[in-house]
């Protein structure tokens, strides 16, 4: 019995507000109806429309569910809408999204967030600026088109828009720090690039294998932290005497030279990336090739239309674009894909992206990099011997996250500055900005923190401390954080006994 | 199927009724009755049972519409099994057959009783039977919903099964919170519904037991002869108002509280129930005036009668089973079949499948006119999808098909065509009271221990709006 949301949805559920109002006007309306109101909310969540119940709106819905978010979903086919109110704790409502009378019946007048994913980049900006100006309090829009998402610094204002996020960018900045480092399988940067995030997978014949981590500043003698260590499903936060094994991939963090510093001294260091091999001529292909030629780094792309083809090679003077199907080995190797120092899958076939790079891999091609989207697919990827993906979906939603969890911490000071998740997600990296005296200038080892919780690194004044047990956090200070299936919303509550 | 989340809700279920039973045990301290001697064993049950299935929460918490139906069917028939253990222990029944009907006619909201002498039983005993009835009008997974820590992300499959109409949406975002909304809604109305009823001169004890029936349109009296047996307009009148309110979807009442008032006015279901009341009231006031001869007694029982049976509440003021004329009866037979609002407590088969039904065939209608003609069934302005549609027809026809073959089988017990016809209807409606022999002043002792099995399912199919339980009579459900 497939039951679709035409009754609820679209009579009754149209007037679901926000109980603010009611709240608001409570001591006008009585002490008990005040009291019955107050009876019936559990908190006050945060109100949330997601308008495109799309992969990415899902895995949100799925994220937000977790903290005190209330999540509406907005999509124009009945079918999406009836799958999330199945698998999700959500409304959903069909209907167009960026027509006021959906987004009045969506609650959008009393929103605090609303969220634009729609496959269209003009739908998303003209719901945003709907949403605007029904009253909702922010709006974030995915702006995909390079031309739109350039001219948004001056319509941003206009349109009301808090944030905009264009995946295919943010995927073609990953894939150059990874390209610029490249004995990393990914690199993240936090505090304005003065630490990042390098993972590292640990290979049978490596040199690291059967290493305790405590003797690793002796073989170095440079600070860098080993913050994470996954191996196959298990994911942990390693303490002093951790033994590294082989296929443990291990997150180093540290400021960016001595990182380098760091993997020189342990010999892992690989050379730099001359040439780059990319396959499919979509819109991270043309990000990813306008940044590798700013490092002059020499960029061929295989784009199978051959119209795109041209329109690519029209846009990028620098690159060699070929038009052919790069699913035909043949092809790869005739552009010498053997000889290239690495090769990134960015077709729109995760599937291909996988066997391509798989082939890549098995050629010996130095550093392989494949776009995945889909989720389950990652996990059978590890198996394949390819460590770098890149997901466009999963970086879209940890930004929105970032921003959202800011909103949450609200009122307070002490922000979020940055949110990334790694190891699919089971692992959270936060950038706070220390100010509560329940934590500053305390030395660490004193401090009561929770378990599954470690504090990777310090940023004082520009400068990267990478903290031990005599180290203190000081006000303004940026504080990196590094947590496992804990939820941070504050700096505050990594002690015990603050949740 | 996910077997261990089932259990999982299941042992939450469980452990819901445990407490549940507790006013009942109080009462029973109060009154000074053994009631720890009917009570506290099925409790103690009730509890170690719970505790076992909940001590381990499982690590796969995905549930899918299959598996929320078979935790729906599970948990009524585990509700109704061990809600019956007080009725044995008190002694007032004779065997465990009598109990589990009676039981099951509670937490259905049904009111069909076997028994004939209510007022001799212990106070805690009638207390759980009526207490049963507020229990399973709101439903008890929608009150464990609200409590327990489960599955939030999937328990729309759980509300859909438990919660009555062809369609089920959520009032907020969360499940819990509409839980919650729920409960309060109906809570604030039942507490409202004994204030008024003390103040008509009924005593405290009976007016929480006739409130809790009301409320959740079961029927159970503390009385033997019912609400006739107060003899007040006032208490028939609120009483009738109210029984009319409860079966009135609850998305209305939360509409209002938060000033939708226009819209929640607007609604087709809502026009649909006030035009029947009014019209079958006015029909059935003319109809018995011969009999009282006094307009406004003839109004009083018409209203009480009208609003008792639409909403499947069965409380009776009037004994129109053996003295009303044929006319009358046999509309309140037919407001038996159409039942109360989708979202409500009372049963039946709703009035939104009645519209959806009744515009259907006027399209059909129109269709054979001008063969040409797009079919296009609105409700509340909105366009009605063909796969709701389709699944209303389908839910007709099985509604029917179970009516026959259930009679069918009643029938071997020898009794007349009328009372077998009534009491399928009655009990698989949730009404309680039929016509003939199980009319008002009669009740269901003499039929046999099988016929009272067949209506305490049938009283769970149509509570459940019967395909959770089909559901699990189907092979290919128990399939891998």
């Amino acid at each position: 019995m497939i039951l679709r949301a035409f009754y609820k949805e679209q009579t009754y559920e149209k007037q679901v507000v926000s109980f603010k109002p009611a709240l608001q006007n409570g001591h006008n309306a009585g002490m008990v109806k005040t009291f019955f109101v107050m009876f019936l909310l559990e908190a006050s969540f945060i109100k949330t429309i997601i308008v495109g119940g799309g992969k990415v709106g899902q895995s949100l819905a799925q994220q937000l569910l977790l903290e005190e978010y209330d999540v509406t979903i907005v999509d124009r086919s009945s079918r999406v809408v009836e799958q999330a109110r199945t698998t999700l704790d959500i409304i959903g409502i069909v209907g167009n999204g960026a027509a006021y009378p959906v987004l009045e019946s969506a609650g959008a007048k009393d929103a605090d967030l609303l969220i634009a994913l729609t496959a269209s980049d003009e739908t998303n900006m003209l719901c945003c600026l709907t949403a605007h100006q029904l009253g909702a309090k922010h709006t974030i829009a995915r702006v995909r088109s390079p031309e739109y998402y350039d001219q948004l610094f001056f319509l941003k204002e206009c349109l009301g828009l808090s944030m905009a996020v264009n995946p295919e960018l943010a995927a073609a900045e990953e894939i150059t720090r990874i390209l610029r480092f490249p004995s990393a399988t990914k690199v993240e940067i936090f505090a304005r690039g003065r630490v990042e995030l390098v993972s590292y997978h640990v290979t049978e014949s490596n040199g690291l294998c059967g290493t305790i981590l405590s003797d690793l500043p002796h073989k170095t003698g440079i600070k860098v932290l080993i913050c994470v260590v996954e191996h196959g499903d298990n994911v942990v936060i390693p303490s002093g005497n951790y033994r590294i094994a082989a296929d443990d991939t291990l997150y180093f963090t540290g400021a960016p030279e001595q990182i380098v510093a760091a993997f020189r001294k342990l010999g892992l260091l690989t050379e730099r990336v001359q040439n780059v091999l990319i396959i499919g001529g979509g819109r991270i292909s043309y990000y990813l090739a306008t940044q590798l030629a700013k490092d002059k780094i020499h960029v061929k792309i295989i784009e199978k239309d051959a119209a795109r083809a041209v329109e690519l090679a029209s846009l990028l003077p620098k690159a060699n674009v070929l038009q052919g199907d790069a699913s035909n080995h043949e092809l790869l190797m005739e552009e010498g894909l053997n000889r290239q120092d690495a090769f990134v899958a960015l077709t729109g076939l995760d599937e291909g992206n996988i066997l391509s790079s798989i082939y890549a891999h098995h050629l010996r091609v130095p550093k392989v990099i494949a776009k995945v989207n889909n989720d389950n697919l990652v996990s059978l990827i590890h198996d394949g011997g390819l460590e770098s993906i890149i997901s466009p979906k999963r970086i879209t939603t940890s930004q929105i996250l970032r921003f959202a969890r800011a909103l949450s911490a609200g009122r307070d000071r002490e922000d979020i500055l940055a949110l990334y998740q790694i190891v699919g997600g089971r692992v959270e990296v936060m950038e706070f900005r220390a100010a509560s005296a329940a934590y500053c200038d305390m030395p660490l080892k004193t401090l009561p923190i929770r378990p599954n919780i470690l504090i990777a690194c310090i940023v004082r004044q520009g400068k990267t401390i990478i903290p031990n047990g005599d180290d203190v956090i000081q006000q303004d200070d940026s504080v990196l954080v590094v947590t496992a299936g804990q939820r941070l919303i504050r700096l505050a509550d990594i002690l015990q006994g603050n949740v | 199927m996910n077997r261990r989340m089932i259990a999982y809700i299941l042992g939450w279920v469980l452990i819901a009724e445990a407490m549940l039973m507790m006013p009942s045990l109080l009462i029973g301290i109060v009154y000074r009755e053994e009631s720890y001697r009917y009570f506290l064993l099925p409790m103690l049950l009730l509890l170690l049972l719970g505790a076992a299935l909940v001590i381990r929460r499982p690590r796969n918490t995905a549930i899918f519409a299959r598996d929320g139906c078979f935790i729906v069917a599970a948990s009524w028939a585990a509700l109704s099994i061990f809600g019956a253990l007080p009725f044995y222990f008190s002694g007032s029944f004779q065997t465990i057959w009598d109990c589990i009907f009676e039981i099951t006619s509670g937490f259905t909201t049904t009111g069909a009783s076997i028994l004939s002498d209510v007022e001799s039983l212990p106070k805690c005993i009638l207390f759980w039977r009526s207490f049963s009835h507020w229990v399973g009008g709101m439903g008890v997974l929608v009150f464990v919903l609200a409590i327990a820590p489960l599955a939030g992300n999937r328990s729309l499959h759980l509300l859909r099964a438990e919660v009555p109409g062809p369609v089920v949406g959520k009032l907020v975002p969360r499940v819990r919170a509409t839980a919650k909304i729920l409960y309060g809604v109906y809570s604030v109305l039942t507490v409202i519904l004994i204030v008024l009823l003390r103040l008509g001169g009924m005593s405290l004890f009976d007016s929480v037991c006739h409130a809790f029936g009301a409320a959740g349109t079961g029927g159970f009296s503390v009385k033997n002869a019912g609400i006739a047996s107060y003899d007040s307009a006032y208490i028939e009148i609120v009483l009738g108002i109210f029984m009319l309110l409860f079966g009135v979807n609850f998305n209305i009442y939360y509409c209002l509280l938060i000033r939708h008032a226009k819209e929640a006015l607007k609604s087709e279901e809502l026009q649909w129930y006030v035009t029947i009341v009014v019209l079958s009231t006015a029909a059935i006031t003319i109809n018995v005036f011969s009999l009282y001869q006094n307009f406004g007694v003839s109004l009083r029982h018409a209203f009480f009668q009208v609003s008792s049976i639409l909403t499947t509440t069965g409380y009776a003021t009037a004994d129109f089973a053996q003295r009303w004329p044929a006319f009358s009866q046999h509309l309140l037979v037919m407001l038996m079949l159409i039942g109360a609002c989708a979202g409500s407590t009372g049963g039946g088969l709703k009035i939104s499948r009645l519209i959806l039904l009744v515009k259907s065939f006027y399209q059909e209608i129109r269709h054979v006119i001008s063969p040409r003609a797009v079919r296009v069934v609105r409700l509340d302005g909105a366009i009605v999808e063909n796969e709701t549609l389709d699944s209303t027809r389908v839910y007709f026809i099985s509604y029917i098909l179970i009516i026959c073959v259930s009679t069918l089988l009643l029938s071997l017990d020898g009794f007349d065509f009328t009372t077998n016809l009534a009491a399928e209807i009655a009990c698989f409606n949730n009404i309680g009271p039929g016509i003939g022999l199980v009319g008002p002043t009669g009740n269901y002792s003499a039929y046999s221990a099988f016929s009272k099995m067949l209506l305490s399912v049938n009283m769970l199919l149509g509570r459940l709006e019967i395909y959770p339980i089909l559901i699990v009579f189907s092979r290919s459900a128990w399939r891998k």
